[in-house]
């Protein structure tokens, strides 16, 4: 070797030896050798030219420099040359390892291409789906301290009448004096109490139709937010019940729709009709308590009278104690935790239950009674604020979530395989390395910065492909799900994504890195002279990546199956309605601050001008929309039917226009349809479902019969016809029993949504629809404008949603899964060719020797098959919550997926089975 | 004597690798090498001397190794390298013209009149 090389190769041979640990020590021991070295030749010079040993001792310890001081600074200048001469080594060996890398992947394009697509896809998967639970579920909200907001609970039994949904569940919802007295009372806690309501907001001309928040005085002090501008609610604003017109805006309204102007400040805005004062701005960034419902304004509780008049129950809201229809959280006091809190807000509410509410229910058991009195408040964290949509996308995005992280895995194995084959091939050249000194963990770093390399390239473009995959979601999502969450890259995701990358180079490298430096490559290069190096036990661990990687995706076909599976049966369900060919929108007059009568009017306006527009058919109307997640209910007492309390006597509600069933297609069974001739005036009237006649086993008796809802005492609705089962609020609702009265006859009658039928295709009469209603009234706004076969697919996208993103994915894995079953099967060929060869030669058929393929292909594929369905039906309860139509355990599924898996192990197998009964066993037997 | 000259500053550096040119000396000898050339009129404190080796060390301008002295003690012993010789040739050129522009202004006579 020349001087050059040994100047590169010796001192780091020299370093390698040297103990990491010890360097410092090292270091500094060698300085002390050298100065005594040094001191003692000096005293020996300057003692043979005279001086006594002593005074030689002391001219030399002058010489050198104050010793103590001297020795200390050539320690400390020795420990910084080692740590730079480390430093600079690593940086070197760090450089040349990336060259070394390079060129080596340069020469193999196909390995580079595949890798990177696969681990594009599986990061970009993962940092996609981690951009979503982040969002929706991680983040908590921009107050500080998020950790100390709880909200309250209240589960149980009770009587009376709910409105929930959106913020939170029913157990959630309190009324409004037992919400006074928890936010009066000495709890420790800053109670805030909040809903959300539909809200026009007209400032100047322009009306923008939204959500306004109905907050308590402490709302924003228990969120602890400074305004933007001007000031937020305090308790003084909500003293007197009406007295208290002001309103704090919305920063992205302020900034979009008022032009971000600083004059906005003490003027009016218009919200549902009623004139209220600015006084403020929300900070930025601050998007409300509820996830997915973003209000435009702010208001004091105490203008709920003006605000949520339409809403039914809302009567003496005030005193009524059996009304549920607040939310309510709070901020736990610093020091303080939830257990703490959950017992001092308990001494509040647990009297309030037992002496003052229990003696207000009716209608319940002994035993609902009893449980009742033992009723206690729960407090729950809500960092993420409160929302009903948190708990329904959990399930879901977690899954998704475990579905992506499987195929990375997937991918991460397909790329740990093709390393190894490649370290296999280079056998050779590793162990001339290893056994000219490199050392092992040198080469393991060359190894590693190859996959790192690979790693960082795919990482990229899984930014590209997560960015792609976001736009995808939010094109299936409904606009209200949509405006939730920002589907941009943003720098969470971002992290996500290099931390990922950083992790996935480890994982597929680290083992093949490994594998390929073992010990044992030496004795088995020289015991398998002529062969491809090591190749039996690469083989086998190949073998066993390829298993594993067959049986993650037979668990994501499965999946796929099962979700598709369940999609399909929500395609398939039975609405009870002619869905095609219908049209909607919904119109709120009310919120315009218009007057029942004069709504009326609007309505019968619009009834008659829609009915003359070409194409038409028909056209009716109802008070809650279909297949919206929303429905009205209320107990019902029937005339001849005995009510035991505690007896279930739900039922559905809608009010309806004339003609609505015939509108909808739903079958009249018996009776009549409302007219026109059902007024204010004339006798109420209604109309049930076959289910409700079941419910109630009215038999064949129930026309005339009279009914009560909404708690009144007296049966006074005449039914007047019965009509066949339909669903209602939701695709994947059971038939449940309805009572439809007249909308006419509502004396609240304020907004409505409109179902029109017509001849040709809906989608072309929704230009048409919107000009006759601005004809018809300029100023009321219309909403939710589309075909009926829209809104029941933005009922059901969440099952979309997952049924695409899971076929594509288990797609994508088996893809992977076939190349790595293709690659070692071709690696098993070119490694027995002699063998196959030899075996030609002695007689053996081209179908022989296919079979010895065959025959690798059925033991893996049947091993990963199984393992993975034996993992899909541990794991399947999990999903079960998101199967409609279908158990976990669906068989005709598992048996798809297996099939599936048989034909894309065949498809993989032919290529690989075809070259080797191909083989001229005369050049095999030669080659070596 | 005169009083010893100190060094302006990264010149020890450079005088270093001259010696170590000459050939691997351990600490000691190159002092005593220094002294002798400079006849004592550089004023260098000896472990200045090892904190030098130490920077040149440090941006591989010379290596050290462990070796035996003709008493059979044992000493660290410095080496030039490659880069440490181009290094000096470089500094040479540049130090001598350098001193030779300066001597040249201080010393030269007035221009004439």
């Amino acid at each position: 070797m020349s001087s050059t090389a040994g100047e590169n190769i010796r001192p780091g041979i020299r370093r390698l030896v040297h103990l990491a640990l010890h360097r410092g020590d090292h270091a500094r021991a060698e300085v002390d050798e050298e100065i005594r070295l040094h001191l003692a030749l000096r005293t020996a010079q300057l003692t043979r030219e005279g001086l006594s040993p002593e005074a030689a001792r002391a001219e030399a310890e002058r010489r050198f420099g104050p010793p103590d001081e001297a020795r200390g600074r050539l320690h400390t200048s020795a420990e910084r040359r080692e740590e730079r001469m480390q430093h600079r080594e690593l940086v070197d060996a760090a450089r040349r390892d990336l060259r070394v890398a390079l060129r080596g992947l340069r020469r193999a394009p196909g390995l580079v291409v595949t890798a990177v697509l696969s681990l594009a896809l599986g990061i970009g998967a993962n940092a996609a789906i981690f951009s979503l639970f982040d969002q929706l579920l991680v983040r908590p909200l921009p107050v500080p301290h998020p950790e100390q907001l709880v909200k309250l609970v209240a589960p149980g039994p009770r009587s009376g009448g709910s409105a929930c949904g959106e913020v939170g569940e029913c157990e959630e919802t309190f009324s409004y004096p037992m919400f006074r007295d928890l936010e009066r009372g000495k709890t420790g806690l800053i109670v805030a109490g909040h809903t959300l309501v539909s809200a026009s907001v007209t400032y100047g001309d322009r009306t923008v139709p939204g959500r306004g928040a109905l907050v308590s005085g402490g709302y924003f002090r228990a969120l602890g937010l400074q305004p933007a501008l001007g000031r937020l609610l305090q308790p003084s604003d909500d003293e007197t019940l009406g007295g208290h017109p002001v309103t704090v805006l919305d920063y992205s309204y302020w900034q979009s729709q008022l032009g971000g102007d600083p004059m906005v400040l003490n003027r009016t805005i218009v919200v549902d009709g009623q004139p209220v004062t600015v006084v403020g701005v929300a900070p930025r960034g601050f998007d409300g308590t509820t996830l997915g419902a973003r209000p435009l304004v702010y208001l004091p509780l105490s203008m709920t009278p003006q605000i949520a008049h339409t809403m039914d129950g809302m009567v003496n809201f005030d005193t009524n104690r059996r009304f549920y229809w607040l939310f309510a959280f709070g901020r736990i006091a610093p020091g303080s935790d939830i257990e703490r809190a959950q017992t001092a807000i308990n001494t509040v509410y647990r009297p309030i239950i037992t002496d003052v509410e229990a003696p207000l229910q009716e209608g319940l058991t002994d035993k609902e009674m009893a449980a009742f009195r033992e009723a206690k408040l729960e407090l729950k964290p809500a960092a993420r604020g409160q929302s009903q949509l948190e708990g329904d996308v959990r399930t879901p995005l977690v899954l998704l979530f475990a579905v992506a992280g499987v195929v990375l895995l997937i991918a991460c194995a397909n790329i740990a395989s093709l390393l190894l084959v490649r370290g296999a091939s280079r056998g050779m050249e590793v162990a001339v390395r290893l056994s000219l000194g490199a050392g092992r963990r040198r080469v393991i770093m060359q190894l590693l910065t190859e996959a790192m390399v690979l790693a960082v390239v795919g990482g990229i473009a899984g930014l590209l492909v997560a960015h792609g995959t976001l736009k995808l979601a939010a094109s299936i999502l409904p606009t209200s799900a949509a405006s939730a969450v920002q589907f941009g890259l943003r720098w969470p995701v971002v992290l996500f994504a290099v931390a990922l990358t950083i992790v996935t180079g480890f994982v597929f490298g680290l083992f093949p890195a490994f594998h390929s430096t073992r010990e044992s490559l030496v004795t088995t290069i020289r015991a398998n002279a002529g062969q491809i190096a090591g190749a039996r036990s690469t083989l086998r661990s190949h073998a066993t990546l390829v298993v594993g990687q067959i049986a993650l995706s037979t668990v994501l076909l499965v999946a796929a199956g099962l979700f598709l599976k369940s999609l399909r049966n929500v395609a398939r369900e039975d609405l009870g309605l002619a869905v095609d060919q219908l049209a909607t929108f919904t119109v709120s007059p009310d919120l315009n601050g218009y007057s029942p009568e004069r709504s009326r009017a609007l309505f019968r306006r619009l009834d008659a001008e829609l009915a003359a527009v070409p194409g038409v058919t028909s056209v009716s109307s109802a008070r809650v929309p279909l297949f919206t997640g929303g429905g009205w209910s209320s107990g019902a007492q029937i005339e001849g039917v005995k009510y035991e309390p505690g007896m279930d006597n739900a039922t559905l509600i809608n009010l309806i226009g004339p003609g609505y069933f015939r509108t909808l297609g739903i079958p009249l069974l018996s009776g009549r349809e409302f007219t026109t001739a059902d007024r204010e005036t004339t006798g109420r009237v209604a109309i049930v479902n076959a289910a409700f006649v079941k419910k109630f086993g009215l038999g064949g008796e129930a026309i005339d019969r009279r009914v009560a809802i909404w708690g009144d005492k007296e049966p006074n609705i005449q039914i007047v016809g019965v009509v066949a089962d339909s669903k209602y609020q939701a695709v994947k609702d059971r038939l449940r029993p309805i009572v439809y009265t007249a909308h006419l006859q509502d004396g609240k009658l304020g907004r409505a949504t409109y179902y029109v039928r017509t001849s040709g295709d809906p989608a072309r009469v929704l230009r048409q629809i919107s000009a006759v209603i601005s004809r018809v009234d300029p100023d009321v706004p219309v909403q939710e404008l589309k075909t009926l076969p829209q809104q029941i697919r933005e009922n059901v996208a969440v099952d979309r949603m997952i049924g695409t993103l899971s076929a594509a994915f288990a797609s994508l894995a088996t893809l992977l899964a076939a190349v790595g079953l293709y690659g070692v099967l071709g690696y098993t060929v070119a490694r027995r060719t002699r063998e196959i060869g030899v075996r030609m030669a002695l007689g053996a058929d081209q179908w022989n020797v296919r079979r010895l393929v065959l025959r690798q292909v059925a033991w893996m594929t049947l091993a990963g098959g199984a393992l993975g369905i034996l993992a899909a039906v541990a794991f399947g309860r999990t999903a079960r919550s998101l199967l409609f139509g279908l158990d976990e355990h669906d068989p005709a599924t598992v048996v798809m997926a297996a099939a599936v898996l048989a034909a894309v192990a065949l498809a993989a197998a032919y290529l690989p089975a075809r070259r080797a009964s191909s083989i001229d066993p005369m050049s095999a037997l030669r080659a070596d | 004597m005169a009083e010893p000259l100190s060094l302006v500053k990264g010149t020890l550096d450079v005088l270093v690798l001259k010696a170590l040119a000459w050939a691997p000396m351990h600490g000691f000898e190159i002092t005593t090498w220094l002294e002798a050339r400079s006849g004592g009129a550089l004023g260098v404190q000896d472990s200045a001397l090892y904190q030098s080796l130490h920077r040149l060390e440090e941006r591989g301008l010379a290596l050290a190794e462990w070796g035996v002295t003709e008493n059979n003690q044992r000493a660290r012993y410095y080496r030039l390298t490659r880069a440490g010789k181009s290094h000096l040739a470089a500094e040479t050129v540049t130090w001598v013209r350098y001193a030779e522009t300066v001597t040249s202004i201080l010393t030269g006579a007035p221009d004439p009149a």
